[in-house]
């Protein structure tokens, strides 16, 4: 299944938004999910991503599905270092 | 004695850094007229500056737009009593900031020319404002919400809040943490939260390694410490006078 971030906004910058978008991924995407199914998480079309919105929804997937997350790459300069910030910790 | 009131108008101008016509007069306690005619030949010295439209005009020294743009967040983080602020750079609440921020990318593309720049900039401004509403919510010392203005055509952007500032953020954690300057030094280079158990704290490494990279130039001040990250490199230093909260301004 593919996760289209876009849907959310250009711009995802704080972390409510991050959690809100986490709860309606989880009750309304995720539970269509099949086990071992792989999530695809596309970039496309986001301008905006901080390491705020990426800690609280990407990491947050990640810990729930370790094996099934995979993220799409992107050329996006704000996607690309915010990704990164996350993956540090 | 017609010298020495013109004097005292100019000083008590500078002093308050602008002020309108009433509070002039309510200063000096002469006739209005008097100090109109006072007002005017300041004017014409080229001593003070007549800004606004009536019945909102003020006076104030003579100053380059970039000064003037900053002039009212440096009096809403310095000052005891709150400033009124004008509606276009107050954002009382999180909605606002984030329907000002949404349309960030595109006016910095126009300025910039530069798409992934101007995608890192507003990353950055949605960290820094948000920072503001993540520590303070529910807690503000006296006025909620922050202070961001973006003045494209001196291409700087200035963000700023009466919160609690980075120390007492960080004290509650970190316990040892001794000063303004440490915890803002600690905030720029370390992971490390003030919302613990919750996972953050990158923030603030995010902003400098994105100024650091792309030259911008950045200002940060809270308590009596300030970072200045200019031409690549970050320094950390104490100030004489301290801010409330936190002020951020951000030259590209």
């Amino acid at each position: 299944m593919k996760l289209e971030l876009k849907k959310f906004g250009a711009t995802l910058s704080s972390r409510p938004a991050a959690k809100e978008a986490w709860a309606v991924t989880r009750a309304y995407i995720l539970s269509d999910k099949k086990p071992s199914e792989k999530i695809e998480v596309d970039f496309t079309d986001v301008q905006v991503l901080t390491p705020s919105w990426a800690d609280e929804f990407i990491s947050t997937l990640k810990q729930e599905y370790p094996n099934d997350v995979i993220l799409l790459p992107s050329d996006n300069a704000s996607v690309k270092m915010s990704l990164e910030f996350v993956s540090e910790r | 004695m017609k010298t020495e009131t013109r004097q005292k108008i100019f000083e008590f101008i500078k002093k308050q850094g602008q002020a309108t016509p009433k509070e002039i007069v309510d200063f000096i306690s002469f006739s209005p007229q008097m100090i109109f005619r006072h007002l005017a030949r300041l004017q014409n010295d080229g001593k003070i500056k007549k800004a606004g439209t009536s019945p909102f005009v003020f006076y104030h020294l003579p100053m380059d737009s970039k000064e003037w743009s900053t002039q009212e967040a440096i009096k809403w983080a310095y000052e005891q009593t709150a400033p009124e602020l004008k509606k276009d750079y107050y954002c009382q609440t999180r909605d606002i900031f984030q329907a000002r921020t949404d349309k960030l990318p595109k006016d910095f593309i126009n300025t910039t020319n530069n798409e992934q720049l101007s995608f890192l900039l507003s990353a950055v401004v949605g960290e820094i404002g948000n920072n503001s509403f993540d520590h303070n919510l529910g807690n503000w010392p006296d006025v909620p919400g922050i202070f961001f203005k973006v003045d494209l055509k001196e291409r700087l952007i200035i963000l700023a809040d009466r919160g609690q500032g980075i120390f007492q953020s960080l004290k509650k954690i970190r316990p040892s943490i001794q000063n303004h300057q440490e915890a803002l030094t600690i905030a720029f280079t370390e992971i490390i939260s003030g919302r613990t158990p919750e996972h953050r704290g990158n923030g603030l490494k995010f902003v400098r390694r994105v100024i650091e990279e792309n030259n911008i130039k950045l200002r940060f001040y809270t308590g009596d410490a300030k970072c200045v990250i200019e031409s690549k490199e970050t320094k950390f230093l104490k100030t004489d006078k301290p801010v409330n909260g936190t002020l951020a301004i951000i030259e590209f």
